[in-house]
């Protein structure tokens, strides 16, 4: 429930949550127009969880992530220009192109990396705990992944390093197989090939504080991750979410199959005649829609005041559109700069 | 002249082996070219349904099953899919697979070939544009096939099976669509041996997987400016077939060699050693070594453009020695 949020804070996790929605519309748009150089992944559907767990952060913590780190980067506060240039392979990118939509970092904002490797992030974030610890820092470190990571054995070697020394890590495991793949040996792409079902199971025997959280539920995921940043602080030792949330339809190759998100929805409840095959997403699955709602209901804010930030959002990613168009590609020569410090 | 797709001319020559031997097994899943080539696959798959083991994300402890289904009977093809991944599986690839033999005293065969689509594959960026081999020729006990022209595949994936030595198979993620330029040798290829592709007497290019077929590419642009050159497919890294190399250079003396690997220790590097050794005084003007600059692949595509050994980049090597 967001009522454990100021309102404040509510219309802010809404702005991000549309910020990211708008910003990957964006991707996909250039996507169309061939702009983007290489595959890439889309954070529709995961919203809530990436803001939700960040607004309870400090600057001073570590975020890290995978290849599915657009969200990321925008729910922590990345500049919008920045990060869609980068995934255009332009200049004016935060790694002057050289990194791309599967290794997006904000340096600057402590999120110095995304490992396109699955699971390959989980040890590096354990790392940033230590040194959080031995340098004596009130901080933590986040990494989020997906639930392929927890097939890979470097998963269980980062969550039992983590848990022999009670380092201060939260672990949010964003599991996005829709409910009827998660199921032992699904096989699939966004089915999991675990022979347990939970998990949660994996981290908690091996003395991880765990929880499943609902990823369509804000005020949840806010909670968690302030309860867990705590604990973590505190020297309680780490923490494993499963945060569930459903497949976004528009699938592996990213296509809007469920339109440009018109925020509307939230209160006329509709289901646009075209999308009926995906009206589940527009009814329950998605978040923007699904927070905006509460919001609503609980009277936290009108429809004009919501729309009045998805307005304001747009115009800043319509910005970042031109920005990341208007960027030059990398000059030639900065090919063979940044291999080393300078 | 054949025209058959580099990925077609594999895709069958898997089928027919898993026809021809039913302790052939697919371990993995992963298909034979990039997530856009799956429908050549399907059928395959399809046949063999069976037979293949579609695995967790988990190339360490696939990799090793491949091991040992291979100690127990099977010949495992272990797809591992993008060459990045198969760093992932290290520890099983070049540290169990390869010294099982020698720490048996010979008793124990492996006969495992693990498979990934290596290489340079236009925005893959730094964590998805491997290119292992020349790391994989550092592993004794380790054989190392890099084919580019799809009437070596089948004969190629058939002799390694029957060779009963781990082996890594090296195919480029650029490569599955790709037609021979040039006819099939008259004989089947052999392990170990490279192939004189094109025939020319001004100077000797190098090349293997990819980098085999843009010097082919080169050596046509050559032939328009009057130069003739003479194109090697270097087949298998290890073994590595050093006499043919040195014999063409016996006659060109010159030689350029295209690798998209690093520079430093790498195939180029090894093909150039010879003229420092058995082929010592062959070369009548230094050796040309196009490799892709030592430096971590970037995203931005006319970056990574710039630092690929281009057909131009070949062609222009060539003229700068014979000039
Ligand atoms: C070591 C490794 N193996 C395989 C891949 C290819 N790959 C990229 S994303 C992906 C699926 C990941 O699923 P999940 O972790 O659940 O993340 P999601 O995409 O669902 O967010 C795979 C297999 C990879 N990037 N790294
Ligand atoms: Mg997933």
């Amino acid at each position: 429930m967001i009522s454990v949020l100021s309102k404040d804070e509510c219309l802010e996790a809404l702005r991000k949550m549309l910020m990211i929605r708008r910003f990957e519309e964006a991707c996909i748009d250039a996507a169309q127009e061939n702009k983007v150089p290489g595959h890439f992944h889309v954070y529709i559907g995961q919203e809530a969880t990436g803001v939700g767990v960040m607004a309870t952060l400090d600057p001073g913590d570590y975020v890290h992530s995978t290849h599915r780190n657009h969200g990321h980067l925008i729910a922590r506060g990345a500049d919008p220009n920045k990060a869609l240039a980068e995934i255009l392979g332009k200049a004016g990118g935060y790694a002057g192109g050289k990194a791309g939509t599967l290794h997006g970092c904000a340096p600057d904002l402590n999120f110095p990396l995304s490992s396109g490797i699955v699971a390959g992030i989980l040890p590096i974030a354990v790392g940033t705990a230590y040194g959080l610890r031995v340098r004596k820092l009130p901080n933590v470190s986040v990494v989020f992944f997906g639930d392929g990571a927890m097939e890979e054995g470097a998963a269980y070697e980062a969550l039992n390093l983590a848990a022999l020394w009670k380092l201060p890590v939260l672990f949010v495991c964003e599991n996005n197989t829709a409910e009827v793949d998660r199921r032992p040996g699904g096989g699939q792409y966004h089915a999991p090939n675990m022979s347990i079902i939970e998990l949660t199971d994996l981290a908690r025997i091996m003395g991880i504080t765990t929880q499943i959280v609902d990823g369509l539920d804000l005020g949840a995921v806010w909670t968690a991750a302030r309860d867990a940043r705590n604990r973590a602080v505190n020297g309680e030792g780490p923490t494993f979410f499963e945060i569930r949330t459903n497949t976004w339809p528009g699938g592996q190759w990213p296509t809007l199959v469920t339109g440009r998100t018109d925020i509307s929805h939230a209160w006329t409840n509709e289901v646009p005649a075209q999308y009926e095959k995906n009206a589940n997403w527009f009814k329950r699955n998605d978040p923007v829609l699904s927070v905006a709602r509460e919001m609503l209901k609980l009277g936290v804010a009108s429809h004009t005041e919501i729309e009045a930030i998805d307005i304001r959002v747009r115009n800043e990613i319509d910005a970042a559109v031109k920005f990341a168009n208007d960027s030059p590609f990398p000059s030639l020569e900065s090919a063979l700069t940044d291999v080393w410090p300078n | 002249m054949e025209h058959t797709m580099f990925g077609e001319a594999k895709i069958k020559a898997v089928g027919d082996l898993m026809r021809d031997d039913e302790r052939v097994v697919i371990i993995g899943g992963a298909g034979f070219g990039g997530l856009l080539h799956s429908q050549y696959v399907k059928p395959l798959f399809e046949e063999f349904d069976s037979r293949i083991l579609r695995t967790p994300i988990a190339e360490l402890g696939f990799c090793g099953m491949g091991v040992g289904a291979a100690i127990a009977g099977l010949y495992p093809i272990v797809t591992i899919g993008t060459g990045s991944f198969a760093f992932e599986a290290w520890p099983q690839i070049c540290n169990e697979a390869p010294n099982i033999t020698y720490m048996s005293g010979g008793q124990v065969k492996v006969p495992v070939m693990f498979q990934a689509l290596v290489g340079i594959r236009i925005s893959g960026a730094a964590q998805h544009s491997a290119r292992p081999q020349a790391m994989l020729m550092q592993v004794a006990g380790l054989q190392v096939i890099a084919p580019a022209r799809a009437a070596d595949v089948g004969p190629l994936l058939k002799a390694a099976r029957d060779s009963e030595r781990p082996t890594f198979w090296i195919d480029h993620a650029l490569l599955f669509e790709e037609t021979d330029l040039y006819p099939p040798a008259k004989t089947p290829p052999a392990l170990g041996k490279a192939e004189i592709v094109r025939a020319g007497k001004d100077v000797t290019i190098v090349g293997y997987s990819i980098d085999l077929v843009r010097c082919l590419k080169a050596a046509v642009e050559l032939e328009k400016e009057g130069i003739d050159a003479e194109v090697i497919d270097l087949r298998t890294l290890t073994p590595l077939d050093w006499e043919t190399v040195c014999e063409s250079v016996g006659r060109t003396g010159r030689l350029v060699v295209a690798d998209e690997c690093y520079p430093a220790a790498s195939v180029a590097s090894e093909i150039a050693s010879i003229f420092a050794d058995k082929g010592f005084g062959l070369l009548k003007k230094p050796a040309k070594r196009l490799n892709f600059p030592a430096v971590p692949v970037p995203l931005s595509p006319p970056l990574e453009i710039h630092l690929l050994p281009t057909v131009s980049k070949i062609v222009q090597a060539a003229k700068e020695l014979v000039a």
